[in-house]
């Protein structure tokens, strides 16, 4: 075993001539990334020793995912076979392979443990290794951010792409050929662009309470219908297919942590031509074969109307971090956790007293969950003055007119006359005035079971929280459901109370469990309540051709932000804290008092007023002693040793993005109004110019490969699934068209390879934007 | 035939290299040596009827057939040393001579492995061997060939002179020049001249210099009037 295994082979006929002199050395690397010692192993390569190819052949032009991957050829040797790499999990062994130096990698991959193969034959056989890009390891990863923490609200699109793309094991930048800007964006600063701008809230990807779809499947909702991901030149590449017939190509360049860096412009184009003294690539083997796609009549983009199960986080109270580990090898046994994403709080916004208990409960039968439910608790009796044990929920945004519907059912240790369990609070955007509504069971039906589903809007007040009654003897278990008119656009908390009642002049308190909490929110759209159940944008011709393309998106410009894919932008909100601020060298922050109900995980607040630690945070670790009256926050970001007293935490609210221009065509901005439309607009109309006539074809076979070639930037620049395309050979099916690639297999040694191609653009036919409609859907 | 550069067949060896030093292999009777390309076509949309080709990889491959000998001398290997760099798997650089009935000689080398060693006996004659390489890498061609191969691009012409002159330069009457030519033959008006490089032309002889292109006769025989000057050169 070794640290490295290392070779290297010189190619031929880099270009299409029959003398090529412009051999280029290719190195061969592959990292055993559990060892450190520094150890080499040398490869002795075989015939075809590198090839490089696309593994998706789907010949739709917006296949969003692009994974690549790479065949090694190898002899064996008593150093080198196949049980070398049997001990390998899935990124164990890192290949890199590189062109004219070591340092210029053209391709990162992991060890692919099934694909590896050789004849059982005494040495040398031929060892046939497979790299992979990672791409395929996403599906089978729940998505979670870097450190595989839960992710939960907004985040801008570059962090989520970056989240997931790490999950591949390979830290390689991400360079974005997109680019669309919203209105308010400021040209040409990376911080401006559009993934960086636009957020989706995580809850766009539930698979089920309190679990994220896979990585991949996040991958294909953000880029889906409009952009295609690859790795290229040893990054990440996103490319805008409406983008595709551009010879200059306007990227901006990001880290792999999402950071953005800068802009840039290069000439990514590729010329194919049967005429040596003008072309390094052409078709040979005679095997050239040219096709048409024929036009589609409709192309069609629909968006359905989805909420998250999860409307406030961890609504199952499935969630949180363990006080008390269950044993799975009782016949019976209780697992006890602080539950996720809820603040707790004493009476309206103290903190809790540490022997108010609010924790989910798990009981277990030899490891068989048998009950959940959440169990609020305090000493009893409170006294002359109440003080409710609470929990209030993450804020949902609701738009006025929408309708909510809540429903759970709670159980008491007491056999009390009422209570109330739940509270909801509005917190319009714009006033100073909150609403509350708060649920009266005191009717009762001829069984004796409350009735429910009354709830009464009380006048807003001050400390409404406090206006709770409370009689005795009424049983002690309550089924109870809801549907509030909200009369206010604003935020909207739930609030889960622990039981109490009034004897006398003193409070007492019963323990409190709640289970099977839904709440659900039915938009008014377009005037109706749970009229529609979706939007569509629609662009159709008629021609005499039946072909249409129907596709689901699953982001856009929703009209709710609360909607599953709803397009978000971020814009600074209130000052939650100005005072002292103690940050430490590890991303951590020290702040007075209770500020848990001011800031929660996946917040991203922003700091000013510090000397080091001013900027963009999120948050990803709050707690409160009750002891020090102090709140911790942990960042994802890292910080600068620092004691501030005059730090001001300011955090961000969200709002549905706004139209969205084309700053190719109109860069610096000033897009006319007819040219500032909704992304989904865009999205749609750029699907429609792939396939609104007929597009041009070619699969064949390439002599030449440029792997001599640099690009601006010194990079090599071998022929890809980035570059636009000329073929030059004059025919009718040529003439003025830019072509992309979208399938290849290359052989690196010989620089022949073959390659799908289709028509992206045609430098005489101009993309066209009528017969576009937008309508939503109906039930 | 006549021709002086051809080469007879026995006249071609086949030669492995050990210790630095080219050995004739055992005792060869015949050897051959063949050189492939790989064929693939090109042909473009606009290329019309013909189809067109480029070559993609060479190959080449040898032979050497010839009466078994059990021992190595200075004068050749045995099959069974080849045989037994043959079981280590062992390249030999193979070398295979040509030379002309003038004496010139070129040769081929490269690095090959061998393929087969068939070796047979029959009672009536003697046992016979035969070894067939292919070659690994590509093969080299001695870089100094055994005679000119150039065109030589042998021209004459002739100069209208002044009388009373006594050399010619610049153009000839066809346009010609002398510069940077290396001079044959030299005559005027029928009389032929020996051509001299340095020194001072007298009598019968013409001074060429030909850097200038110019040809300087005795000035004690100037021209008469209407004489010309022919000469050849060679480039």
């Amino acid at each position: 075993m070794a640290n490295f295994y290392k070779g290297s082979f010189v190619n031929t006929q880099v270009d299409y001539t029959d003398n090529s002199p412009n051999e280029q050395t290719f190195y061969v690397k592959i990292t055993d990334v559990t060892e450190d010692d520094g150890s080499i192993i040398n490869l002795e390569l075989a015939d075809a020793p590198v090839v490089l190819q696309t593994v998706d052949n789907s010949e739709d032009k917006f296949t969003t995912i692009k994974s690549k991957s790479c065949t090694l050829r190898v002899f064996t040797s008593d150093e080198v076979n196949a049980m070398i790499f049997a001990g390998g999990g899935d990124t164990q062994y890192k290949v890199e392979i590189a062109v004219n130096s070591e340092s210029d990698i053209i391709y990162t991959g992991w060890l692919s443990l099934s694909d590896l193969g050789q004849t059982f034959q005494p040495d040398p056989n031929v060892l046939t290794l497979t790299a992979t890009d990672g791409i395929a390891f996403l599906k089978s990863v729940p998505m979670s951010d870097n450190e595989g923490r839960f992710l939960t609200g907004p985040h801008p699109l570059i962090k989520l792409i970056a989240w997931a793309l790490q999950k591949t094991g390979l830290e390689l930048d991400i360079w974005i050929q997109m680019n669309l800007l919203e209105v308010n964006s400021i040209y040409d600063y990376p911080d401006y662009h559009f993934y960086n701008t636009v957020f989706l809230d995580a809850q766009t990807f539930e698979a089920d309470l309190g679990e994220l779809e896979n990585a991949y499947e996040v991958l294909a909702k953000i880029l889906g219908e409009f952009c295609e991901l690859s790795q290229q030149k040893n990054v990440w590449f996103i490319k805008s297919i409406d983008e595709a017939n551009y010879a200059q190509f306007r990227i901006c360049r990001f880290d792999y942590e999402g950071t953005p860096s800068d802009y840039i412009t290069e000439l990514y184009a590729k010329d194919i031509g049967a005429d040596s003294d003008f072309y390094t690539m052409a078709f040979m083997n005679d095997d050239a074969r040219l096709s048409l796609q024929r036009p589609f009549k409709s192309v069609k983009t629909t968006f359905n109307f989805e909420y998250p199960t999860e409307i406030v986080q961890n609504i199952g109270m499935d969630r949180g971090d363990v006080i008390q580990e269950p044993d799975f090898t009782q016949p019976t046994s209780t697992g006890l956790y602080k539950p996720e994403g809820w603040t707790h709080f004493k009476a309206v916004i103290d903190p809790p007293q540490v022997d108010y208990v609010a924790r989910i409960v798990k009981t277990y039968n030899y490891g068989y969950e048998q009950d959940n439910y959440l169990e609020l608790s305090q000493p009893s009796p409170i006294g002359a003055t109440l003080y409710v044990n609470n929990l209030r929920s993450t804020p949902v945004t609701v738009v006025a007119g929408d309708r909510l519907r809540i429903s759970f059912e709670a159980r008491t240790s007491a056999s009390i006359n009422y209570w109330n369990p739940l509270q909801v609070r509005l917190v319009p955007d714009t006033g100073s005035d909150v609403y509350d509504w708060q649920m009266d069971n005191r009717t009762l039906d001829s069984a004796g079971n409350p009735t429910t589903n009354q709830w009464n809007a009380i006048n807003p007040a001050a400390f409404a929280w406090w206006t709770w009654t409370v009689n005795n003897n009424i049983g002690n278990i309550t089924s109870s459901s809801a549907e509030i008119d909200i009369p206010y656009s604003g935020k909207l908390y739930v609030r889960l109370l622990n039981a109490n009642y009034l004897i006398s002049i003193l409070w007492f308190s019963s323990d409190t469990w709640f289970t099977d909490l839904n709440i659900e929110l039915i938009p008014k759209i377009n005037g109706s309540w749970a009229r529609y159940t979706g939007q569509e944008h629609l662009s159709d011709q008629d021609i005499n051709t039946e072909a249409e393309r129907e596709t689901q998106v699953y982001m856009t410009d929703a009209p709710r932000v609360e909607m599953k894919g709803a397009m978000l932008r971020a814009l600074l909100g209130d000052t939650i804290y100005s005072g002292n601020a103690i940050f430490d060298d590890n991303g951590n922050v020290t702040i007075d008092g209770f500020m848990t109900p001011y800031i929660a995980i996946n917040d991203y607040i922003r700091i000013t007023n510090t000397t080091n630690n001013n900027g963009k945070f999120r948050v990803v670790d709050i707690s409160y002693s009750v002891t020090l009256n102090k709140t911790a926050i942990a960042f994802d970001e890292s910080t600068i040793s620092e004691i501030d007293a005059s730090t001001t935490i300011q955090a961000y609210r969200y709002e549905l993005t706004e139209n969205f221009y084309d700053s190719i065509d109109w860069p610096g901005g000033g897009a006319p109004q007819e040219d500032q439309i909704p992304y989904g607009q865009h999205q749609n109309q750029a699907v429609w110019n792939q396939f609104n006539r007929v597009f041009s074809a070619f699969e064949a076979t390439i002599d030449g490969l440029d792997t001599d070639k640099v690009d601006a930037l010194g990079l090599p620049d071998l022929p890809d699934l980035m570059h636009m395309y000329r073929e030059n050979d004059v025919h009718p099916a040529t003439y003025n068209k830019q072509f992309k690639c979208l399938h290849y297999e290359q052989d690196t040694d010989n620089c022949e390879w073959s390659i799908y191609m289709i028509e992206v653009g045609d430098g005489s036919i101009p993309k066209t934007y009528d017969g576009h409609t937008f309508k939503y859907i109906q039930k | 035939m006549n021709d002086p550069k051809v080469v007879r067949g026995s006249n071609m060896i086949a030669s492995i290299k050990v210790s630095g030093t080219y050995y004739p292999v055992f005792c060869a009777k015949s050897c051959s040596f063949e050189m492939t390309n790989e064929i693939i076509n090109r042909t473009g949309v606009n290329d019309g009827l013909f189809t067109k080709r480029r070559i993609r990889r060479t190959e080449w491959s040898g032979s050497a057939s010839g009466v078994l000998v059990t021992n190595n001398d200075g004068n050749r290997y045995s099959p069974f040393y080849l045989m037994q760099e043959s079981v280590r798997r062992s390249t030999m650089e193979w070398q295979f001579e040509f030379t002309n009935l003038d004496g010139d000689i070129r040769t081929i080398e490269g690095e090959a492995l061998i393929q087969n060693l068939p070796i047979s006996g029959d009672v009536q004659s003697f046992v016979q061997c035969t070894v067939n390489i292919i070659g690994t890498g590509a093969f080299t061609m001695d870089e100094s060939p055994s005679s000119p191969t150039a065109d030589e691009n042998v021209d004459s012409d002739y100069w209208v002179t002044i009388a009373g002159g006594t050399s010619i330069q610049g153009l000839s009457v066809y346009g010609k020049s002398l510069q940077g030519k290396e001079i044959l033959a030299i005559a005027r008006e029928g009389t032929v001249y020996d051509p001299i490089t340095t020194g001072s032309p007298s009598n019968r002889t013409a001074l060429f210099n030909s850097a200038l292109g110019r040809i300087t006769f005795d000035s004690n025989i100037p021209f008469n009037p209407g004489e010309t000057v022919w000469a050849m050169w060679k480039d």
